[in-house]
């Protein structure tokens, strides 16, 4: 059995859990049928053989930034085309908080490894971020193939890769503090605290939204579970692609 | 390769977490790149590790939004 439903029961917390009945029977059939790879000992073994090198730690950092500003923008386009206006709410302090990570992980490296990068270079780094607030306008880029209203299928895509966004912080939390040096780990310790809220926050707001819907009728739960262990297999043929030519024994 | 049967941890080994403090006072970690499209390119990691495999550009990465174009329902 996966470790993934425990690992995100224990982050959401039992009181917080025990109200997500069917999200948690979802997420654990489609755990069974499709164990992911980042629940796996081999998937942390693999992170730490090449975390300890400081240059992939460096450019894992500068990776994370660009993709957290990336999702950013994809999830304003969701929240923009989104009627609902307490999803689309959601979604909008969702698609803040990536924006603001985007730029924490610049952040970090520049605690972490002072002097790494240059300004030119952080600067554009920097400009990938859309720099979202509450007053940025809530308009899509209509041309984006996020700029729909949002479905069932992309709460559970990104409660899935909020998932494994968490292991990756769990993962990634000794090493970075281990690089560290001593008199600056307190300020690291409250920009990853930060981080690791907003995750958990992340998971819990979509595993609502889906609990609600497939809490809604027989024929909805159905999907829903259908569709966990659908994107499950999509995400985890993503994450083995990601990992290149490595081999995952998932039996 | 370990048995993936077994559930992921996250505590460093104890031989990570030496070399790690090894590291920590004599790094001199170098980045350079650039933006060609709107993405992002470094071009000059220079792995400790001559000859070992790194994963993908996109390994261990942050995904927080739909990773597929279409959604279904």
């Amino acid at each position: 059995m996966s470790v993934i439903p425990e690992l995100t029961h224990n982050a959401l917390g039992e009181e917080h859990a025990v109200s997500l009945p069917h999200y948690f029977d979802a997420l654990r059939l489609a755990c069974e049928k499709y164990p992911p790879p980042f629940g796996m000992r081999f998937y942390g073994d693999e992170y730490r053989r090449i975390a300890v090198d400081p240059d992939w730690f460096a450019f894992s950092l500068m990776t994370n930034s660009a993709r957290e500003g990336d999702g950013a923008s994809r999830l304003w386009d969701l929240a923009a085309s989104t009627q609902d206006r307490f999803a689309a709410s959601q979604i909008t302090q969702h698609a803040i908080d990536e924006s603001r990570h985007s730029r924490l992980y610049l952040t970090m490296l520049g605690v972490v490894f002072p002097g790494a990068v240059d300004e030119t270079f952080i600067s554009e780094v920097q400009g990938l971020s859309p720099k979202l607030t509450r007053m940025s306008p809530l308009i899509a880029n209509m041309t984006s193939p996020f700029a729909h209203p949002i479905t069932i299928d992309d709460l559970i895509q990104m409660n899935i890769a909020e998932i494994r966004t968490l292991v990756h912080h769990m993962l990634q939390r000794p090493v970075i503090m281990a690089f560290c040096d001593n008199d600056r780990k307190a300020h690291l310790v409250k920009l990853l605290d930060s981080l690791l809220f907003d995750e958990i926050k992340h998971i819990t707001y979509t595993a609502e939204l889906i609990e609600k819907s497939a809490a809604s009728d027989k024929g909805t739960k159905s999907l829903v579970n259908q569709l966990m262990a659908d994107r499950l297999r999509d995400f985890n043929e993503l994450t083995e692609q990601e990992l290149g030519d490595r081999v995952f024994e998932t039996t | 390769m370990a048995d993936n049967k077994e559930a992921i941890t996250f505590e460093l080994t104890k031989e990570q977490s030496e070399a790690l403090r090894a590291l920590a006072g004599s790094r001199k970690v170098r980045l350079s790149g650039q933006i060609k499209g709107g993405k992002l390119e470094v071009d000059s990691i220079c792995f400790a590790e001559e000859g070992a495999k790194f994963p993908g550009y996109d390994a261990f990465t942050a995904v927080n939004a739909p990773f597929k174009t279409k959604a279904l329902v």
